[in-house]
């Protein structure tokens, strides 16, 4: 018996399995490997997101990384397996970080947490927060524009989530999304002017409310 | 918004980016008409885009939604219940936490001292195997970096459970950017600050240590305002760790800090002193400003180089709306001086910044002092002879001046040749070009090779090089002497680019091709001598070029192949000397010539696992050898005996007989010695063996000898033996540290010492040394992962650390490693079938029993070099 078989199967094998099944067109594998990445990426996320963080541009990406290099045995799956898991991944960050936003914008309210986006971005604007709290009401705004965005293109919410959730760069938006270089950048711009328009509180359902 | 309108609002709105004013009123015009609703949300779009409303997007949402602290920090313990101690040190409070782990304030626990310390420990789920090995490895250098400026490192070593540590002086201070603003320090006192920040850079600069990731954050300013360096050397600790071994793996970017980082760091480069120098210059920017120079956003790190580089180095350095003028500066100072200071510090290419750490400070402490400063405008720069006569950066700046000048020339040639009235004039300039061809390629390369540390001059050399060198052979037409000359600037390039057992870069596969585009012009230009004059074809550099394009596929680990090019090349240089005239110098260029493919020939044999076979093509190489040797005893000649004599050593010791392998291989030795002696009576003129060659060739015959040593079951005088190899190899190493080669033989040597120690029962030792060779061949592989050798001797050196490991009691970390060979054994099994060692390894791995691993079983030497799987 080699020896690799005999002190139990390492870490992430779950993961490094259903991402080769989901890989194979088994679409189940991929209900059980989210929450599985989603854990991962919490947990990391939770110390990492913490202390020196705010500086430090590239940690959702690295935290990311991190979370493959733990789960996934990269001796086994193919870059299109990568992509996967980073457009899976992308989408936990998404949660983690709306989640924290959610947090972030009780805290200041004493708890109350009531759902908001724009109306919450425009009085923000007043001057009413911290820059950290106008963050995060930016934040769920985009999280609301992206649902409402979700039926209509998504392979352009998948964009918003690779890039601004999970903080990777075009080139890496480009090849998690198997498109050209350009083609990523033409994406970004078309999302971020959308973002843009959302936010600012004129809808693609109909001129500004 | 349904999803196909969506879809032509966003398909127009890609599209309108790409056209001019005009078009684009055009296109939304029309738009008008027909779609009125898309129009409307498409002009929002437009000026959203042309506002950068949306801007912030490209920082990612993490960055500005830091983890409130509270409720999560019990949920979601940091590091699994930090020990109350590691190693003397009793840890206390938490003191800070970062993408690695978390740093703890500690005291000495022994009683020996009262000291308090920061202790640094790594994430335990990022406590793999690699990065304990390179705590383990580099510690010993760091804790010799002792300056008042710098927090030095005190302790280290790994806590039970395997999490690597690191013990810093302790540093009560803050960043030196917010200590200047907090005080609204004038400029001179901030220049006073980061004169001392320069000086503790420039002496570990002098010992070899380089910071990595200098950055305000870096840089504390203690109560009595001194500033400290902290984790010096660390972001080599951690970023190698994780960008070699596993992030460019991946594929993914390495771990750093983009406006900090110098183009060339940004780009994935070598790094020197001049990237920490680089930083250096936007520390000063941020003291002096407020700000860095540089914004990262959305781009890549190549595009953010890039960026850099188009700004040609010329800085803003007034008060933006972004940032004001920091308190206590005032705007008007950073004129003049400071500005081309900055500006000299902050150049895009590291040759045009200063050449030191302390030359940065010599210029400040000048104009503090009202004297003028060295640094001058940029267009002086560029003066060709003042860099000539300067170490490395004045040979990049030459190099990068002539090869302008070529590729100019090169642009005059085709622009020339359109008017057939200047076609004089074109001709001349064609030979001006193939000329700086030349120069190039030979003589400022040659120049190059003998300065340690510019490889990565050499390498701008040859890619600009082939750019033109492409360009003379389209031009080339049918003129075989030119023909001739291209093929020996391909041969050039090839040879840069990584022969097996050159000093070069490891790039076998572009090596390949430069090697493959020599022989077939070689050829060519071989047929036009033929039907021009018929005079006797003089084939020898078509003969060498096969030798070498064989010496690449076999490294490559097709032995198949590489027999194939070596048995053409063998063919035509026994027709050669069998029809030599009797004597000459060019009759000994040709017995040499054959006795180095005799030698290449053995060696595919024996890869394809004759080794009775490959004996006796070594036999034959010694013989030519000698009879090249006595026809004229010189340095290439004698030393032709010496490789002959080594390779018998070498096939001596595989076959088993030691008697013997001791013998050739004090032969070689004896050869080596007697050139070294010659070298140093200065009795060598030019052509002689270099210094490099010497030492490299010393280490190979000290490591033989030493295997041989172990063989006969003498441990100790092996690891003496193996501990002076890794003297030469390491020097070497530290000269050239992209030298592939260079980095093979080290690590070759830090396993066979590796080997010595667990047959003297130093287990621990032996992991560390194993553990370096893992490391050093890692590094090549990441650099050109189509290398079959170095990925067989990974397996090699992690076979004897599983070893060692589980003899010390280590069955965990052991069966790790373990499955790390097999699984690095099977894939080169797949890659490279040929590869005889691989084979038996794996067989041998595969049907071992598990009870092979156990500690009680003795032994009574190393494992052999080549057979590297554990006898079982």
């Amino acid at each position: 018996m080699p020896p690799s078989e005999v002190d139990g199967p390492p870490v992430g094998d779950d993961v490094t399995e259903l991402l080769l099944a989901f890989g194979a067109g088994d679409r189940q594998a991929l209900d059980r490997l989210i929450p599985l990445v989603h854990a991962e990426l919490r947990r990391i996320a939770s110390r990492r997101l913490r202390g020196e963080g705010a500086a430090e541009t590239l940690q959702t990406t690295s935290l990311v990384n991190e979370a493959y290099l733990k789960l996934v045995d990269t001796s086994r799956v193919r870059w299109q397996s990568r992509a996967h898991f980073f457009g899976v991944a992308a989408q936990a960050m998404r949660h983690i970080l709306v989640d924290r936003a959610r947090e972030r914008t009780a805290l200041k309210r004493g708890g109350g947490a009531p759902h908001l986006s724009i109306e919450a971005a425009e009085n923000l604007q007043a001057g009413e927060a911290s820059a950290e709290v106008e963050h995060a009401h930016r934040v769920l705004a985009v999280h609301s524009a992206l649902d409402k965005l979700q039926t209509v293109d998504p392979q352009l919410v998948s964009v918003v989530e690779l890039r601004f959730f999970a903080g990777q760069t075009l080139d890496e938006v480009a090849e998690t999304l198997a498109i050209s270089p350009a083609a990523a950048w033409r994406e970004w711009t078309a999302a971020k002017a959308f973002l843009a328009t959302e936010l600012a509180g004129y809808s693609i359902d109909g001129g500004p409310d | 918004m349904n999803a196909s309108r969506f879809a032509l609002l966003k398909k127009t709105f890609q599209d309108v980016l790409g056209m001019t004013d005009q078009q684009r009123s055009q296109a939304l015009a029309k738009l008008a008409d027909d779609e009125p609703e898309i129009a409307a949300t498409l002009r929002a779009w437009l000026a959203a885009e042309a506002g950068g409303a949306a801007d912030w997007l490209d920082e990612p949402a993490a960055v500005g939604l830091p983890e409130p602290a509270g409720p999560e920090v019990e949920r979601q313990p940091a590091v699994a219940a930090p020990p109350e101690r590691v190693g003397a040190w009793r840890l206390e409070a938490e003191i800070g936490r970062g993408g690695m782990g978390s740093v703890f304030r500690g005291h000495r626990d022994d009683g020996a001292f009262a000291q308090t310390v920061a202790v640094k420990l790594v994430r335990s789920e990022l406590a793999s195997e690699v990065l304990r090995r390179r705590f383990l490895a580099e510690r010993r250098i760091l804790a010799g970096l002792v300056h008042p400026n710098i927090a030095h490192l005190i302790d280290g070593g790994a806590t039970a459970e395997g999490v690597p540590y690191l013990v810093l002086e302790y540093v009560a201070g803050e960043p030196i950017d917010r200590y200047c603003d907090q005080r609204a320090l004038p400029v001179a006192e901030r220049l006073r600050l980061f004169v001392a920040v320069c000086g503790a850079v420039h002496f570990a600069h002098q010992q070899l240590v380089l910071h990595r990731d200098l950055k305000a954050a870096n840089v504390l300013v203690d109560g009595a305002g001194h500033p400290k360096l902290l984790d010096f050397g660390i972001a080599k600790l951690l970023e190698p760790t994780a960008a070699q071994d596993d992030w460019t793996a991946l594929g993914l970017a390495r771990p750093l800090t983009p406006e900090w980082a110098s183009p060339e760091q940004l780009r994935g480069e070598p790094l020197s002193t001049a990237s920490d120098v680089y930083s250096l210059g936007i520390l000063l920017h941020v003291l002096l400003t407020g700000r860095r120079p540089h914004r990262f956003g959305a781009q890549s790190r190549d595009a953010f180089a890039a960026e850099i580089v188009a700004q040609g180095g010329r800085l803003r350095l007034g008060a933006t709306e972004a940032a004001a003028t920091p308190p206590g500066v005032n705007g008007k100072s950073l004129r003049g001086d400071l500005h081309r200071i900055l500006e000299r510090a902050l150049a895009p290419e590291a040759a045009r910044r200063y050449g030191s750490a302390a030359e940065l400070a010599g210029d400040l402490e000048r104009h503090l002092a009202g004297l003028p400063v060295a640094a001058h405008p940029p267009s002086a720069r560029y003066r060709l002879g003042k860099f000539l006569r300067r170490h490395r950066a004045g040979a990049v700046a030459a190099t990068v001046a002539a090869l302008s000048l070529a590729a100019a020339a090169v642009v005059s040639l085709h622009q020339a040749r359109i008017a057939e009235r200047e076609r004089g004039r074109a001709e001349r300039r064609f030979t001006d070009v193939r000329r700086l061809a030349n120069v190039a390629l030979f003589d400022i390369h040659d120049a190059l090779e003998k300065v340690a540390g510019t490889m990565p001059a050499r390498r701008l050399l040859v890619d600009q090089a082939l750019r033109y060198l492409d360009d003379l052979a389209r031009e080339a037409g049918s003129d075989a002497a030119l023909l001739a000359e291209l093929a020996a600037a391909y041969e050039r390039v090839g040879t840069i680019q990584g022969m097996p057992g050159w000093s070069s870069e490891g790039r076998t596969g572009d090596a390949l091709t430069s090697f493959e585009r020599a022989l077939e012009i070689e050829r060519r230009s071989q047929a036009l001598a033929d039907r021009d004059a018929g005079a006797p074809v003089d084939n020898s550099a078509e003969a060498r070029l096969l030798t070498r394009i064989g010496s690449i596929r076999a490294a490559r680990g097709d032995a198949h192949a590489a027999l194939t090019d070596h048995r053409a090349a063998l063919a035509l240089l026994e027709h050669r000397v069998a029809n030599l005239p009797a004597g000459g110098e060019s009759g000994t260029a040709t017995r040499l010539a054959l006795a180095q493919t005799q030698v290449a020939v053995g060696d595919d044999v024996w890869w394809l696992g004759d080794i009775a076979g490959s004996t006796r093509w070594y036999k034959d190489a010694l013989a030519t050898a000698h009879a090249a040797a006595a026809a004229d005893p010189s340095t290439a000649a004698i030393r032709q005996t010496g490789v002959a004599e080594q390779r018998l050593g070498d096939a001596a010791a595989e076959a088993g007989d030691w008697g013997r392998a001791v013998e050739h291989h004090s032969a070689s030795l004896a050869v080596d010695r007697q050139l070294a002696a010659r070298r140093l009576e200065g009795t060598e003129g030019t052509e002689g063996v270099a210094d490099a060659e010497l030492r490299r060739d010393l280490g190979t015959d000290l490591s033989r000898l030493g295997d041989d040593q172990a063989r006969r079951g003498f441990a100790a005088e092996a690891l003496e033996l193996h501990r002076e190899a890794i003297r030469f190899r390491e020097t070497l190493l530290g000269e050239e540290s992209g030298d592939a080669r260079a980095a093979d033989d080290a690590a070759e040597s830090h396993l066979e010492a590796a080997k010595a120690l667990v047959a003297l029962g130093r287990h621990t030792e032996a992991i560390r040394e194993a553990s370096t060779a893992v490391g050093r061949w890692r590094g090549l592989v990441d650099r050109d992962p189509s290398n079959a050798l170095w990925r067989d001797s990974i397996a090699s050196a992690l076979t004897v650390r599983a070893d060692a490991e589980s003899r010390v009691g280590d069955r965990r970390s052991a069966a790790a490693t373990w499955a790390e060979v097999l699984a690095i054994r099977r894939r080169l099994l797949t890659d490279t079938p040929d590869l005889a060692s691989n084979r038996e390894a794996l067989a041998k791995l595969e049907r071992a029993p598990l009870s092979r691993s156990s500690p009680s079983r003795p032994r009574s030497h190393a494992p052999s070099p080549r057979a590297v799987a554990p006898d079982g």
